[in-house]
């Protein structure tokens, strides 16, 4: 009884600290669900009927989903942080690859739990938002975000089809 | 129970090498870790990422005495004489105001620049230049 209480407790700690749920695309069962019933234009008794199922959504929502949809930002953010840069030289690349063990799941950690609570832009988006001119590389990640962007919305599409 | 309070008494011994190694950034400057440098020149370069890791893996035991002497010794030695030209610069650069002024001020400054040395060693320990 006490290990669930704690549980609870925890549970709903990580929904309301969690600013990550004001964003819609964070919460994407419960957006999927608010979709299907017609959204805003349409209050429905399916709408109403519906409501109970909202509370178990979002906790899903956040205590699931989106801590697991930004597991590969985080892992991008780290690479980028410790391991993106290279280092010259065998031996002082060897040294440097036990502190950067040592830090990888530390900084790891702290950038998914930061990411997992807060409405933080994906990996390389800043880099869209950016006046200065994009380098070749930069171009070459907005394009792959663009392309998996457009797959996401394709996909979103074939589910609200299917409906 | 007696060895869970030794390790607790400890922690501080433990932690602050620990502390030092990971905020002694300042080691990856490409002159701020002589022994590493010259161990780079006496080793070949791996031409592929798996020769790369196995190479490492292999002269770690060398590597590992090399880059701690690097971090707590040679680095911080390495930087020392810049620690002391911003304390100069901090504390006892561009003297203002009257004699009478400056003999007030100079026991002050005497006092504070082990203290400001402290602050600006440690700063270049961890940012390098």
């Amino acid at each position: 009884m006490k290990t669930f209480s704690t549980l609870l407790f925890f549970l709903l700690l990580a929904s309301l600290t969690s600013c990550a749920f004001t964003n819609p695309l964070n919460t994407p069962l419960v957006t999927a669900v608010d979709e299907t019933l017609g959204g805003e234009d349409k209050d429905s008794w399916a709408t109403i009927a519906a409501i109970p199922l909202a509370l178990p959504l979002g906790l899903i929502d956040v205590v699931v989903v989106h801590p697991a949809q930004v597991i590969d930002d985080a892992a991008n953010d780290t690479w980028d942080l410790l391991w993106e840069q290279s280092v010259k030289g065998s031996a002082m690349r060897s040294f440097v690859a036990l502190p950067r063990l040592a830090l990888t799941p530390v900084v790891f950690c702290g950038d998914w739990l930061g990411r997992s609570l807060f409405d933080i832009p994906p990996h390389g988006a800043k880099t869209v938002a950016s006046t200065k001119p994009m380098t070749e590389q930069e171009r070459e990640q907005t394009m792959k975000r663009i392309a998996q962007l457009e797959k996401d919305i394709i996909r979103l599409r074939e589910r609200l089809d299917s409906h | 129970m007696r060895k869970h309070n030794a390790l607790k008494t400890r922690l501080p011994e433990l932690l602050l090498p620990l502390i030092f190694l990971f905020g002694s950034c300042g080691v990856l400057q490409q002159d701020h870790h002589p022994t590493l440098n010259w161990l780079d020149e006496q080793l070949p370069e791996a031409d592929s990422t798996v020769a790369s890791l196995a190479l490492g893996i292999a002269i770690l035991p060398v590597t590992l005495p090399a880059g701690l002497v690097d971090t707590f010794i040679a680095n911080p030695i390495l930087v020392a004489p810049n620690a002391w030209r911003s304390t100069d610069d901090l504390v006892w650069a561009n003297p203002q105001g009257t004699l009478f002024y400056q003999s007030a001020l100079f026991l002050p400054k005497v006092v504070f620049t082990p203290v400001v040395f402290a602050f600006t060693w440690s700063t270049h320990i961890m940012l390098g230049e």
